[in-house]
């Protein structure tokens, strides 16, 4: 008797403490859906050795809506996104003028839906969470992981989720808010890092800060469409396509990038395909280069590179390089 | 390395000219650099400024009285007038065949038919891009960034 009695309470100790980062994930998700708040965040974008900056000031209303100044870098200075009737917009208000935005997540709250749903079904694990003190409020910290890091190498049928590798989360305890996040796509490479360092609980939030002012014209976003039928448009040269692609793959977007003072732009047709993404890219220059194609793996990425014509072609992605080497052989004409 | 660089290329990014590559390496120079910081508030001040002036155009009589001054100053003894000039032609062709040779020997894939990038700094830009579109779906500001840092 005693033993079932020390069995049972172990196996509830041991299932609340697998419990425990699912109710915290929770709570931060009830916490950014609903509160209001405002204060400065610093968001650093990290590839490789070269990180970019940026700061800003912020006001959200919940899921409702959301106001973004930019403060640094000083270029960008005074550039504003609003959040509001579903629908991103970057203001420029010396232009008077604003771009509208595709459609983005809004902070942390779509990662947090995510996190909830893999941790359940045990494609995320959680260390034992930890406790920390930022802007001198109680956190807690989560460590989640994919129990899996790496997309499949040698089943590109396998399914595995479109997620960080690893994400770290500091939880305030008595909010339930985010006031830092850490996300590593894959290990040892490109991270995002978010950090609230000043932080405002229930402000006067009022309805001009989410409000286009008067005057301001509203344009489309150049430079990305859902089609390639609709990139066509707006690109010098025909648009090429694989004739092959992984069972399951979808193109989620095409980027039409322009370098300033270049006219020939550089296509990318992005694709997600069996737990990764890949994106192919393509630009026609000048001339008639002669470099053999190759091969090039940046850590956990694939790559493969080459010519044809006056066509330059890149596929780079986490698909198995067997895979983007077939991608890349179908482009040919 | 020299500040004097990067003096330059404050105005090279505000005017869009500089590369991706450039763009990070005076960003991170900048959050080092105390000095090179508030040179950079003052290009940034003074490009709005200059921005900010009314543009007008100039009286026509004005026009034409900075013509005529232009069209009366003396002109400079042109450099290898006639015979001299023609004869030029062929050593140029000389001296730029063996350039384009050496070129050649120290590029033997043929690097220099008109790229602007090496393959290697353009392989890497674009798995740069790559690995930002897998960042950007999780932030709305880095979204926002990384999708307009090649326009500004």
């Amino acid at each position: 008797m005693r033993v079932l009695v020390l069995c049972g309470v172990f196996l509830w100790a041991f299932g609340g403490a697998q419990e425990r980062p699912i109710q915290w994930l929770q709570r931060a998700q009830q916490a950014e859906s609903s509160l209001a708040v405002a204060g400065v965040r610093i968001t650093e974008i990290r590839l490789g050795r070269s990180t970019q900056r940026i700061e800003e000031r912020f006001w959200r209303q919940g899921m409702r809506a959301e106001r973004i100044e930019i403060l640094a870098p000083p270029a960008r200075r005074g550039e504003v996104l609003i959040f509001r009737g579903e629908r991103w917009v970057a203001l420029h208000p010396e232009r008077k003028e604003a771009s509208e935005l595709p459609p983005m997540p809004l902070q942390v709250v779509q990662l947090l839906q995510k996190a909830v749903e893999l941790l359940r079904s045990g494609v995320l694990l959680s260390d034992p969470p930890t406790e920390a003190t930022l802007l001198g409020r109680d956190c807690v910290v989560l460590r989640l992981r994919l129990a899996s890091p790496y997309p499949p190498r040698s089943h590109p049928d396998e399914k595995r989720p479109l997620f960080p590798a690893s994400v770290s989360l500091w939880i305030d305890k008595e909010t339930g808010l985010v006031l830092k996040s850490d996300l590593v796509m894959r290990p040892n490479t490109p991270a995002l890092y978010t950090e609230i360092t000043r932080l405002e609980l229930n402000p006067r939030l009022t309805p001009d800060l989410f409000t286009l002012p008067a005057g301001v014209v509203v344009r489309p976003l150049s430079g990305e469409y859902k089609t390639v039928e609709e990139a066509q448009r707006t690109v010098p040269f025909p648009i090429r396509t694989p004739s092959y692609l992984p069972q399951g793959t979808t193109l989620e977007r095409v980027l039409v990038r322009r370098r300033p003072h270049e006219d020939i732009p550089i296509v990318i047709l992005h694709y997600q395909a069996s737990g990764t993404r890949f994106s192919v890219f393509q630009s026609q220059r000048k001339g008639n280069a002669k470099f053999p194609p190759h091969d090039r793996r940046p850590g956990r990425l694939n790559a493969y590179f080459w010519y044809d014509g006056d066509y330059r072609f890149g596929i780079v992605g986490g698909l198995p390089q067997s895979e983007i080497e077939r991608i890349a052989k179908s482009m040919s004409r | 390395m020299s500040c004097t660089r990067y003096d330059r290329w404050m105005w090279d990014d505000l005017e869009g000219r500089l590369s991706a590559a450039q763009r990070q390496e005076l960003a991170a120079h900048l959050q080092v650099c105390p000095r090179c910081q508030r040179q950079r508030d003052a290009v940034l001040a003074t490009y709005r400024a200059l921005h900010a002036l009314p543009r007008r155009r100039a009286p026509q009589h004005v026009v034409q009285q900075v013509r005529t001054r232009l069209q009366e100053q003396p002109r400079p003894k042109a450099f290898l007038a006639g015979w001299k000039r023609v004869a030029l032609v062929p050593v140029l062709g000389l001296v730029a065949a063996v350039v384009w040779w050496g070129w050649l020997s120290m590029n033997p894939d043929g690097e220099g038919s008109g790229f602007a990038l090496k393959p290697s700094q353009s392989d890497e830009n674009w798995v740069e891009i790559h690995e930002q579109l897998e960042i950007a779906d999780w932030s709305p500001t880095a979204n926002y960034f990384i999708k307009t840092g090649y326009t500004r």
